[in-house]
């Protein structure tokens, strides 16, 4: 192995050679740097398409049928997102209804139809997105193939010229030939680019609609009222953890809300946090008040959770205060079981 | 015409098209709105209830029916049970009965808002995955819809329904 550092005297035959090669390696550079530029550009946008098209990524079987069809209607509470493509709870339920209808051996056509008299003609996406779609990957491609093109030919002009700087009118040509491929490259990049990111956005501002349709502008803050919209926004989309970060945030400004404390010790439990979830309830269970009964519940199911002989003593502390309430005959049953 | 026009004109027709989008969105969210099951028969309804019974839509003639799609995690689904309870509390005596959709919702959570709202009697058919409510053409909640004595889909309020446009519907299509 040789090292790849030598040293050498200034003003020696060694150095000036060394310096001649630096400087063909810059002239070389400047000669192939738009052509390397290109090509980074290219394979840049290539990437990125296999990336977003996902090339032979198409899920199977009754998946496949699922989606085949959520793709040919719109989501109806969505900004041009196919039921496929969207987030929102009722693309999730519509997709489930698609998947029933199915199941039970209607055609596409058959549901499609049933979409259509439930959500108007507008539902349905027709002619099939899929062409627009391939259109909209492939015009920017063929701009950015035109770009490249130019900026090769005026590459090769400028070799042909070197050592004739041309100037005035002559000059003028390859000015704009270079305008012209630098737009088209930095077009063919940039709509995929921004569609791309538009789609990922779209689909995360959706989710956050989805999930928190009740809160309040970004510029004001949340009241204790707003954060408890948003952690019961977060329980609809199953966020647990997320739902209970909104019901410390809504318990820290009203620390003696109660219903927010039960709201809090449900969320941490559903989380798979049920030894966050009992001190956040135990105080409550032991006082008279009207959140007393699901306080213990939440607290002897944290302490089930957590082994705690202490559980069983609480959940029949529960059944004596709440008897008639609709979790009641769930508990008698986890203690049945419990012997 | 110059090219300087030409840029006015071109931003001026750009002004518009984006106040008209606003403007559409903006009114588009909420309010009374037109279904394509207007003028149908209403789409079937049944399912297990909160309260752990089954439940069906059944056809009774004499009696106008309100059905509403709420689910607890829906901020104007805790507002407008209350104004729902009590406005149906006031017409039940002529025929109106109310029946609700709960969509893809937790029992615990539903019940706790019922009795949060002091409206735990109130009849609610269980929607755990959404069905029910895409199979009534729900584009989100809350929605209410009103059906004549026939089980015929008349009016239908997308959001927050007010005591006002509830009461105009069922003067028109309760029961005489």
């Amino acid at each position: 192995m040789t090292s790849q550092h030598q040293v050498t005297a200034p003003g020696s035959s060694a150095a000036r050679a060394a310096a001649t090669d630096r400087g063909d390696r810059t002239s070389r550079l400047r000669r192939h740097g738009p052509l390397l530029g290109t090509a980074v550009a290219v394979l840049a946008v290539l990437a990125a398409v296999v990336a977003v098209v996902g090339v032979g990524h198409r899920p199977a079987g009754m998946d496949r049928r699922v989606q085949d069809v959520a793709t040919t209607l719109k989501c109806p509470s969505c900004n041009g997102e196919s039921v496929a493509a969207s987030n929102a709870p009722i693309a999730q339920s519509m997709r489930v209804e698609i998947r029933h209808q199915l199941g039970q051996g209607r055609s596409p056509d058959q549901i499609r139809s049933w979409f259509e008299q439930r959500y108007g003609s507008d539902v349905v996406t027709l002619p099939s997105p899929r062409g627009a779609e391939v259109l909209l990957w492939v015009l920017p491609g063929l701009v950015l193939c035109g770009g490249a093109a130019l900026a090769w030919g005026m590459v090769r002009r400028r070799g042909r010229m070197r050592g004739s700087r041309p100037t005035g009118a002559a000059a003028l040509p390859g000015k704009r030939v270079a305008v012209a491929a630098g737009a088209c490259l930095a077009v063919g990049a940039l709509v995929p680019a921004v569609v791309w990111a538009r789609t990922g956005a779209g689909q995360a501002d959706q989710a956050a609609g989805a999930a928190a349709p009740a809160t309040a502008s970004p510029n004001r803050p949340l009241s204790a009222d707003g954060w408890a919209k948003v952690g019961t926004s977060l329980e609809s989309q199953h966020d647990y953890s997320g739902a209970a970060r909104a019901y410390r945030h809504a318990l820290s400004l009203e620390p003696r809300s109660a219903a927010l404390r039960v709201r809090l010790g449900f969320d941490l439990l559903r989380a798979g946090r049920p030894r966050d979830a009992v001190p956040v309830v135990r105080a409550l269970s032991q006082h008279k008040s009207a959140e007393r009964p699901l306080a213990l519940l939440v607290l002897g199911l944290a302490q089930r959770s957590e082994h705690d002989p202490a559980a069983n003593h609480t959940l029949r502390a529960f059944l004596k205060v709440a008897p008639n309430h609709p979790a009641a005959t769930q508990v008698r049953r986890l203690l049945a079981k419990d012997g | 015409m110059t090219a300087r026009k030409t840029v006015a004109a071109i931003a001026g027709l750009l002004v518009v098209a984006v106040a008209v989008l606003v403007l559409g969105s903006a009114m588009g969210d909420t309010g009374h709105a037109r279904s394509p099951l207007q003028g149908h028969k209403a789409p079937a309804l049944s399912g297990t209830t909160l309260a752990g019974r089954h439940y069906q839509l059944k056809l009774r003639p004499g009696k106008a029916t309100v059905v509403n799609i709420w689910a607890s995690w829906c901020g104007p689904c805790r507002e407008e049970l209350p104004l729902l309870v009590h406005t149906l509390d006031r017409w039940s005596g002529r025929g109106v009965r109310l029946v609700t959709i709960d969509t893809k919702d937790g029992p615990v959570a539903a019940r706790t808002l019922l009795q949060e709202v002091k409206a735990k009697d109130l009849l609610a058919v269980q929607d755990p995955q959404g069905q029910l409510a895409v199979s009534w053409g729900a584009t989100g909640v809350p929605e209410t819809v009103v059906l004549d004595e026939q089980g015929v889909v008349r009016a239908r309020w997308l959001g927050q329904v007010s005591t006002d446009w509830l009461d105009r519907q069922l003067r028109r299509w309760a029961p005489a």
